[in-house]
């Protein structure tokens, strides 16, 4: 359990804002390395693992497990004369949770620069200023620089940023964590553990399994788009977070799904409506571990573009409940991190049946 | 065509996504006119008969077969069933009207207040007259979904009116159009396709694995009773042909082609160029290397709502027309 949780660290600590995954990218290698032959990558920087099947590879189905590895971040775009950073988001961030965060800016030559995002004084804001939310457009970052020309000797335009964090394990038997960008290195570590977990065993298997760590999530899914082309899977699993609200004064239906409860199964959200024989299959382990079913349309993720890639594939969104998600400080549930890896396995082991579209 | 054909195909129960009762009806009807009948993995319906020309061109006909609902996604202690919308209806269209789950479960739509200012589905429910979330999971459990019950009217002046008729009354001028299919020249496919009332999905997997050179659409267009500025399509004055909506251009030497066509069979043809609203033509020209694509569109009120008003003249001019383009020599424009 203690190695599963370091490695769920060392995942959300990673710096990895869409479109810059290389450091999240080597980590994962690293891990699965061992375990995994045939790992590539492509032009867009998705990492690949393939578990072939045990023969005919070429003409045997396919079962696409997919995760990305990006985080919502910051872009550079500007400097204003006083050595204010003016920036864009990369994904989508809330301009309510912004003001005040510190941020680290990964700058050339591997420096990694501290600055915070600047607001005005509560007490020197006008009434109006502080009933309403100031845009992205009109914050900075501050980085200390006294000028222009002192921003411009450490910082690019282009430059990126992610939030600083910390990661935290607390709550009742140290159930929760919190840090960055568990949206979705949770389910990058949930698709390696369960790597590893395969390695173990002897099965001769009639399907190939991809891995698939992607790139780009955050900002239009194109990583998962060029994956799902080049391998056309007949099944496609997207292991990721989604944002919910199990929180004090949310109605019961708007709360999307509870901590702790498993796995969270999407019936079908804003961009794709999923597979329904392949929701029920997953309902049939419901007495061997918690898992439950998302009770709101909401939110979408790599699935909108691999379900209609190609000729069209079967899929399913496993997702942990992630509370605060797109913030410095999402909080999941340990124990949907481990339901998640056991549903996963059995829906590997249990794959021939799964295909028979029967149960 | 027959009325009862279009009645019972608007009866079926497919939403967007969950369109298997309405696929294997098609497939019970087309299935003894074409060589394959199969549903993807979408599960549009994807049928093709081999044309019997040496340079035969891979001919396209589709149109959408899924409805606008709802999915049951919260079940309440108090036995409240909480939903999302599955497509575009129109929230007003909705409170106090009586629903039809899959399971053949009935209840009321009803709203949590009727002064809230823009309402949307989450101040909603349906109200089955369950006590509790026991006895209301007996009804709809999670994923369910269901639809407005609907009667089938007959209005003046060969209006006819139901739920769903967007995309049925497409379905039932194929159905009917492929008795006709028998001695076609070239390669010939049939598509029903799933998920286009949320956002045109299902049509991108089914035209990549057809791969069309020619595609022809069937659909409803918007007519609006409110609209005076003569942009949209009335009811029971012609089939449409698209020229462009918001997603998409369509092929000039196609919409000629089909123009010529409808002159020789006497049909009055209204254009339609507007500058909003999107079809699943879109997905189909940019598949593979493209395709040429055209839209045949029936005029509609009230898209949106269960109180659907289509032309019955419009209906049976369109499959006049789709079964003369079925026998047609694409040659001149390929």
């Amino acid at each position: 359990m203690q190695e599963k949780i370091e490695l769920l660290k060392t995942l959300s600590l990673a710096f990895g804002p869409s479109g810059l995954e290389d450091e999240v990218r080597s980590i994962i290698e690293k891990e699965i390395s061992p375990f995994i032959t045939d790992i590539s990558s492509d032009a867009l920087g998705n990492l690949i693992a393939f578990l072939p099947a045990d023969k005919q590879r070429e003409t045997a189905p396919t079962l696409m497990l997919c995760a990305h590895m990006d985080e919502v971040g910051l872009m550079i775009t500007g400097y204003d004369e006083n050595g204010f950073l003016r920036f864009d988001e990369i994904g989508g961030l809330s301009e309510k949770i912004v003001p005040g965060r510190r941020v680290t800016i990964f700058a050339r030559d591997s420096k990694k620069i501290s600055g915070v995002i600047s607001v005005k004084p509560t007490h020197l804001q006008q009434k109006d200023e502080r009933d309403s939310v100031t845009p992205l457009s009109e914050m900075y970052i501050d980085v200390g620089a006294k000028s222009k020309t002192e921003a411009e000797a450490t910082v690019d335009i282009g430059d990126c940023a992610v939030f600083d964090s910390d990661f935290v394990v607390f709550g009742e038997n140290g159930s929760k964590v919190k840090c960055k960008a568990l949206d979705d290195r949770l389910g990058c570590a949930v698709l390696i553990n369960l790597i590893k977990r395969l390695s173990k065993e002897r099965v001769l298997r009639n399907f190939n399994i991809a891995f698939c760590f992607t790139t780009r999530e955050e900002t239009g899914l194109s990583g998962a788009l060029t994956v799902a082309k080049r391998l056309s899977p007949e099944y496609a699993v997207i292991v990721e977070t989604t944002a919910v609200s199990d929180i004090y004064g949310t109605p019961s239906h708007m709360r999307v799904a509870e901590l702790g409860h498993g796995g969270a199964i999407s019936i079908a959200d804003r961009s794709t409506v999923y597979d329904r024989h392949f929701v029920n299959f997953c309902l049939r382990y419901k007495d061997e571990l918690p898992v439950q079913l998302k009770e709101y349309v909401s939110g979408g993720n790599d699935a909108s573009h691999i379900h209609r890639a190609s000729d069209g594939c079967h899929v399913l969104a496993l997702s942990a409940p992630t509370r605060y998600l797109h913030s410095p400080a999402c909080v999941s549930d340990t124990r949907d991190y481990y339901a998640m890896e056991e549903l996963l396995y059995r829906i590997v082991r249990d794959f021939e049946l799964l295909q028979k579209r029967e149960v | 065509m027959d009325i009862e054909l279009i009645k019972e195909l608007c009866a079926i129960q497919g939403v967007s996504g969950y369109e298997e009762r309405i696929a294997n009806f098609i497939i019970s009807k087309i299935s003894p006119f074409f060589d394959e009948c199969k549903r993807d993995r979408l599960g549009n319906v994807i049928a093709y008969k081999k044309g019997s020309s040496v340079c035969r061109k891979r001919i396209m006909f589709f149109s959408h077969m899924d409805e606008c609902g709802f999915l049951t996604t919260h079940i309440e202690e108090n036995g409240r069933i909480r939903f999302s919308a599955l497509g575009d209806t129109d929230v007003y269209s909705a409170i106090y009207r009586k629903v039809c789950f899959e399971n053949g479960s009935e209840g009321l739509m009803l709203a949590e207040s009727t002064e809230l200012k823009n309402p949307t589905f989450n101040s909603f429910y349906v109200d089955i007259g369950a006590k509790s979330k026991a006895e209301a999971e007996k009804a709809a459990s999670l994923g369910e979904t269901f639809v407005f019950d609907s009667s089938f009217t007959e209005l003046y002046n060969e209006k006819i009116s139901t739920k769903a008729l967007d995309g049925r009354a497409s379905c039932a001028i194929l159905i009917s159009a492929s008795e006709k299919i028998a001695n076609c020249e070239n390669d010939i496919y049939f598509v029903f396709s799933v998920q286009k009332n949320v956002g045109n999905r299902g049509i991108k997997p089914a035209s990549f694995a057809v791969s069309p050179d020619v595609a022809i659409s069937f659909d409803a267009s918007l007519s609006s009773h409110k609209d005076n500025t003569g942009k949209s399509l009335a009811v029971g004055e012609g089939i449409g042909i698209k020229i462009k909506d918001k997603s998409v251009i369509c092929n000039e030497s196609l919409i000629n082609f089909i123009r010529d066509i409808a002159k020789k069979e006497n049909l009055n043809l209204q254009s339609e160029a507007s500058s909003f609203g999107s079809s699943e033509l879109a997905a189909v020209q940019s598949s593979h290397s493209g395709a040429m694509v055209a839209g045949i569109t029936l005029p509609c009120q009230n898209p949106n709502s269960c109180a659907q008003i289509m032309s019955l003249k419009d209906i049976e001019n369109a499959q006049i027309l789709a079964e003369a383009l079925l026998n047609s020599d694409f040659s001149a424009i390929i």
